[in-house]
């Protein structure tokens, strides 16, 4: 805070009470301007203000403009100018890059934010080889400037919120106007004022919160980082929470085939498309039943294979002390950590871990008998399958859903896999998305459905 | 007519064609089964008809309530308790023949009990669902299940170990009388209809069962008779056929898939099997847990705002069904198949006085 | 202080189930504590232990099976009066436990068939672990010797009895298929006699030999068919196909490949004239080789030539069956098919066989003389 000594302009005294608000902070910055009987008060946050944009849009003004009335009207028009807030909010908005100007008793707010987040990275999590190849950023109006730049029609809507946890993010809720589904749109604006949590840091969190059910398994909105799925999911009525600091954004609501639809797949000729879904298809059915096929076939029905097949099986097997499910659940829980240490380990070093754990573990257990050679070949098999379904929520819970069929299986044999097929069938379509079926072949033109399932 | 009314119709039509009816029908090759299923096939589809033409009187109602609105009290329990025991019964008796089944072709070292486990608790949850997502579930599993019974029938019908003439001579067995008992089997084909009285209130809108309707539903159930009653005989022969107990298990496995994956067919065929009766007995159940909340709901069965009704229910009807498993004889079994086929007419005949008694009701309210 | 409870729940939940994983169900049993039988054989008893010899073909494991150079089995026998008896017996005597779903062969003494044959298939049938689509042979000499033949070409995880049968392999016209299905079938079926093939062995016991046949008729003697009667029949009533159709004319000799055969035949009863079979059989096939020079314009000779020789010797096999008042073609089953049942339409046509006039026609349709002339 400055010196105040008797030659100088006295701020004026509502600088002064948010001075005494902001007193925990060390960057308020209380600067007057003076000249030749032109005389005007800064107020800002010296952290959170970019100061090459105040040197040039305020202070050089201030001093080569003839009269202070000039200098006011050029404020006024400038802009990045905003209406006053009442003072709670003005103090949040000072902390978010705001200055306040004070000339001659009268107030003019401005946004001068310094931003280093803004800078658009490239896709990570969702990469294709065609379309666009770069994500959005950690700023939401950065993200909200990619979204309009993309998707111009007149019906957008863009409502900002303030959440009302400690860290009082801005949250973005986009869609269009036309085509909107308007109960999800009201359930999810409910939920949204409703949230009561103390800390949102990302829409990963936010998504959590926004579905009521504690213990669910399966994700019911989707996380995406692509613009392109975005502007895709907006056309198709689809409602998208974006958050400030984070570069993926909320669909709701979604259905579970969502999660199987790879933005490559727009890209594409009808057949290399419908390759490209049927693949992911396969890798799903392969990663979630191929570990608990292999306890059934080896444990209790080994007739179902071919001849040949049960005795190149019975082969591999031999000399592996362990039962067939202990096997797949040792190899199948390396396999896991395997994953998940490539994904916390540096970039890097990731590869190496990949190269230790798959090559040298997969190869040194089967030579030391602990795993068979099918055994290797299935969970690598399983991997890959696993790495192949687009939206990765689904494969985080497919993951665990496979452990489950094991056990089912494990227990109660063909039987108990079919029973666990089924179960996780039925637990799907008694899933439901912010109002809207989640797992439901025939999604009818809504129309004809209102028809049909009156609730 | 609404999608869904086929797959009720169509689960329930495919569990019967793979268990319990081929098994009454080659036991008559020579005394009637063929008239018994021409005229089976007619009355199924007259029910059909006529059930739907009821329903569409009472858009978005079930059964339940309109019992409620225009039957007196003396009729309306007694008659829902029966159909909550047939209901029950129908969904039980599957449970019991394919577990019996399994035991002998799947895992003949393991307990009736272990097997008996994972049903019952997918049944359970089935109870648990809304009644309009099991909807959907019945729609995303008959559908994602398909494939198997087309595979399984056009493997069947194109094997070049099926004699034709043995066919044919069955097919020259029609000079005959109708049978009852296979009447009544071929008739229950058609009884998955009846699940409207819970599911009708999910059904706004009317139903239209015109002539194209009955012509799938017709050529459909043609085909099915036809595939389930011939086809056994054309592998396992004329003679001495009612001799096999699982006649369509030993069908398919007289199929062999030379490049198949999995070379013998009947591995799928019983997976199939599993997930249509698993189907069958879920949605039976289900009706029979409905129908039983709609005579019992109170407050004071609620811990934290949880429903307890429908966990008693799964707690009595799953207790029941393990009891009968545990006890039955394969010969009992038929007996008690038997018995619930013969009260087939009884049922539907209750039925219909059902529907006369609430259309009059609902006629006398409006004048 | 809720969620603690809640989550403490969750974790003795899982706990549970896990525990239940480690007590998993009694059915339980891994693969490699199960022995494959591959083949059963049935014989005569040798001594007095019982009335039969029941013989199991075990196929061992191969760790490797690219260093390994051909497959290993083991075999195990035991005499007793019951078959079911005999294989209980043997599984006492087995470390691991014994697996009848990959048995794909059944092999039975040719000594055996026709007399005590319900009672085998019976069995096998009730087991409802074993296949219906197994193959099922007549074995001369023992069924116990058949099993032990390891021809040379058999590779390490493949089983030659298996090959010779499945059409994968080999695709001889002379090999017969019944599946045990179609032996009970025929068996039980009025109308038509089920025929097996007959299985047997060179001198050195190295080579399987599947070219003759038998046909099974109820409580009766089998008939057996030479080489060229279980070519004719296979190729009428199973529409084979292959390489060698040896044809005898005056001063010609011929072999041909056949690559389509029709069969359609009638049965006429009714009519004023004696009852009679019109049998027309179309051929269509190529010549391989001949012991005289060929043309190609003289085509219609070697058809003529061919269906001239080919009808004889189909009369000879329809004579010699109904000789024996035996059926292998279902002549009595399409009789029976193609009338309402009457209280005595089979026993009409019993009458009537042995008497029934054949007609045969043939005619055969050589395409090409192949690459040569």
């Amino acid at each position: 805070m400055g010196k105040r000594t008797d030659g100088e302009p006295k701020p004026p005294a509502y600088m002064n009470e948010l001075a005494q608000k902001l007193d925990s902070s060390f960057d308020v910055a209380q600067v007057p301007l003076v000249i030749k009987g032109k005389e005007a008060h800064l107020f800002y946050l010296k952290t959170v203000v970019d100061s090459d944009k105040l040197q040039s849009i305020i202070i050089k003004p201030f001093f080569e403009l003839a009269t202070i009335t000039h200098f006011e009207a050029y404020l006024n028009s400038l802009p990045n100018k905003t209406e006053i807030p009442p003072t709670e909010e003005l103090l949040i908005e000072l902390t978010r890059g705001f200055l306040l100007v004070a000339i001659q008793n009268k107030f003019i707010f401005l946004e001068l934010r310094k931003v280093h987040t803004d800078t658009v990275q490239e896709t990570l999590m969702e990469s294709t080889i065609h379309g666009p190849q770069f994500a959005f950023s950690e700023d939401l109006s950065t993200n909200l400037n990619i979204i309009r730049q993309n998707y111009h029609g007149t019906s957008l809507a863009m409502n900002t919120y303030q959440l009302n946890d400690r860290s009082n993010r801005m949250v973005a809720i986009l869609y269009d106007e036309a085509s909107v589904n308007k109960n999800v749109l009201r359930i999810i604006k409910k939920k949204i004022r409703a949230l009561k949590v103390p800390l949102i840091q990302s829409s990963g969190d936010l998504g959590v919160f926004l579905t009521r059910r504690k213990y669910t398994l399966f994700p019911t909105t989707i996380l995406s980082e692509r613009p392109d799925r975005i502007i895709y999911n907006i056309t198709g009525g689809k409602v998208i929470i974006m958050v400030d600091g984070s570069p993926q954004s909320i669909i709701a609501p979604v259905t579970f085939f969502d999660y199987m639809v790879s933005m490559e797949d727009n890209y594409h000729t009808y057949w290399v498309s419908l390759f490209g879904t049927l693949l992911g298809y396969f890798g799903l059915f392969t990663c979630l039943l191929l570990p608990s096929i292999y306890v059934v076939v080896t444990s209790y029905n080994p007739e179902i294979m071919r001849t040949e097949l049960a005795l190149t099986v019975t082969g591999s097997r031999i000399g592996v002390p362990y039962t067939s499910f202990i096997e797949v659940l040792f190899m199948l829980v390396f396999m896991e950590l395997l994953t998940e240490a490539s994904i916390r380990l540096p970039k890097a070093v990731s590869a190496t871990a990949t190269t230790v754990g798959g090559l040298i573990l997969g190869t040194a257990a089967t030579e030391a008998a602990l795993a068979s050679n099918i055994m290797i070949i299935l969970v690598a098999a399983v991997a890959i399958s696993t790495f192949v379904i687009p939206i990765n929520e689904l494969s985080f819970s497919l993951r665990i859903s496979r452990l489950l069929l094991i056990l089912f299986t494990s227990l109660f044999g063909l039987n108990g896999l079919i029973v666990g097929f089924l179960f996780l069938i039925m637990l799907l379509t008694n899933k439901e998305s912010f109002g809207e079926p989640y797992f439901k072949f025939f999604h009818m033109p809504k129309k004809d459905e209102k028809k049909v399932t009156n609730e | 007519m609404n999608r869904f009314i086929y797959y009720l119709i169509l689960v329930n039509m495919f569990a019967n064609i793979v268990s319990t009816a081929p098994k009454v029908l080659l036991r008559h090759t020579t005394d009637g089964a063929i008239p018994a299923m021409v005229l089976g096939l007619i009355a199924g589809l007259l029910y059909t008809q006529v059930f739907i033409k009821f329903f569409n009187h009472f858009p978005g109602q079930n059964l339940p309530e309109l019992l409620k609105s225009y039957t007196p009290k003396w009729y309306y329990y007694p008659t829902l308790s029966f159909f909550i025991i047939m209901w029950y019964l129908a969904g039980t008796l599957t449970l019991v023949t394919f577990t019996f089944m399994l035991a002998t072709f799947l895992t003949p070292e393991m307990a009736i009990i272990t097997m008996i486990i994972p049903y019952l608790m997918i049944i359970s949850y089935g109870i648990l669902m809304k009644s309009k997502n099991l909807l959907y579930a019945t729609e995303v599993i008959f559908l994602l299940f398909l494939p198997i019974p087309f595979l399984t029938f056009s493997k069947a019908y194109f094997s070049s170990h099926l004699n034709w003439d043995v066919v044919k001579v069955a097919m020259m067995h029609s000079n005959t009388l109708p049978n009852f008992s296979s009447f009544t089997a071929s008739f229950f084909t058609f009884a998955g209809i009846s699940n409207l009285v819970i599911f009708n209130q999910y059904f706004t809108k009317k139903m239209k069962f015109g002539l194209k309707q009955v012509l799938i539903v017709g050529s459909i159930s043609f085909i099915a008779l036809f595939t389930t009653y011939f086809m056994p005989i054309g592998f396992s022969g004329f003679e001495h056929i009612s001799s096999l107990l699982y006649p369509w298990i030993s069908t398919t496995d007289s199929v062999r898939m030379k490049f198949g994956l999995i070379e013998r067919l009947v591995f799928i065929f019983l997976l199939y099997f599993v997930v249509i009766a698993i189907l069958s007995m879920t949605i039976h159940w289900h009706v029979s847990a409905r129908l039983i909340q709609s005579i019992f709901h109170s407050n004071k069965l609620k811990v934290k705002n949880i429903d307890l009704i429908p966990f008693i229910i799964i707690i009595i009807f799953s207790s029941i069904a393990i009891f009968f498993s545990l006890t039955m004889t394969e010969y009992n079994l038929y007996k008690f198949a038997s018995v619930v086929y013969n009260i087939m007419p009884l049922f539907f005949s209750l039925f219909l006085i059902t529907m006369w008694l609430i259309m009059r009701g609902a006629k006398h309210e409006k004048s | 202080m809720k969620r603690v409870k809640y989550k403490k729940f969750i974790f003795l939940c899982i706990f549970i189930l896990i525990l239940n994983v480690l007590l998993a169900g009694c059915a339980f049993k891994d693969i490699d504590k199960r022995s494959f039988v591959v083949g059963i054989g049935i014989d005569p008893a040798e001594n007095d232990n019982g009335k039969y010899k029941v013989t199991l073909k075990i196929a061992l494991p191969i760790g490797s099976i690219k260093q390994a150079t051909g497959p290993s089995y083991a075999y195990l026998s035991h005499e007793s009066n019951k078959i079911s008896e005999a294989i209980r017996n043997m599984e006492t005597r087995s470390d691991k436990v014994l697996e009848f779903g990959h048995t794909k062969f059944i092999a039975i003494s040719k000594d055996l068939v026709g007399k005590e044959f319900q009672g085998f298939m019976d069995y096998f049938i009730r087991r409802g672990d074993v296949q219906l689509v197994t193959w099922v042979a007549a074995t001369s000499p023992s069924a116990e010797d058949i099993l032990k033949v390891q021809p040379k070409t058999e590779a390490p995880s493949s089983i030659a009895l298996f090959n010779t049968f499945d059409g994968n392999g080999t695709d001889s016209p002379y090999i017969i298929t019944t599946h045990l299905f179609e032996l009970r079938r025929d068996y039980w079926n009025n109308g038509i006699e089920p025929v097996l093939p007959l299985i047997t062995t060179n001198e050195k016991q190295t080579e399987l030999i599947t070219n003759k046949s038998l046909v099974i008729k109820k409580d009766e003697n089998p008939l057996q068919l030479n080489t060229p009667e279980t070519l004719y029949y296979n190729t009428l009533v199973h529409h084979a196909k292959g390489y060698s159709y040896k044809i005898l004319g005056e001063d010609l000799e011929l072999f041909l490949n056949i690559q389509k055969v029709k069969v359609n035949y009638k049965i006429h009863v009714n009519s004023s004239k004696a009852p009679s079979i019109t049998f027309k059989v179309k051929v269509v096939g190529t010549v391989l080789e001949s012991s005289k020079e060929l043309d190609t314009a003289k085509l219609d000779d070697y058809n003529k030539i061919a269906s001239k020789d080919m009808k004889k010797v189909t009369e000879k096999l329809l004579l010699k069956v109904q000789k024996e008042n035996m059926d292998p073609f279902g002549f009595g089953l399409r009789y029976r098919a193609t009338r309402l049942n009457q209280k005595n339409t089979f026993s009409d046509w019993e009458k009537v066989y042995p008497t029934i006039k054949f007609d045969v026609h043939f005619d055969v349709d050589l395409q090409s003389i192949g690459a040569i002339k």
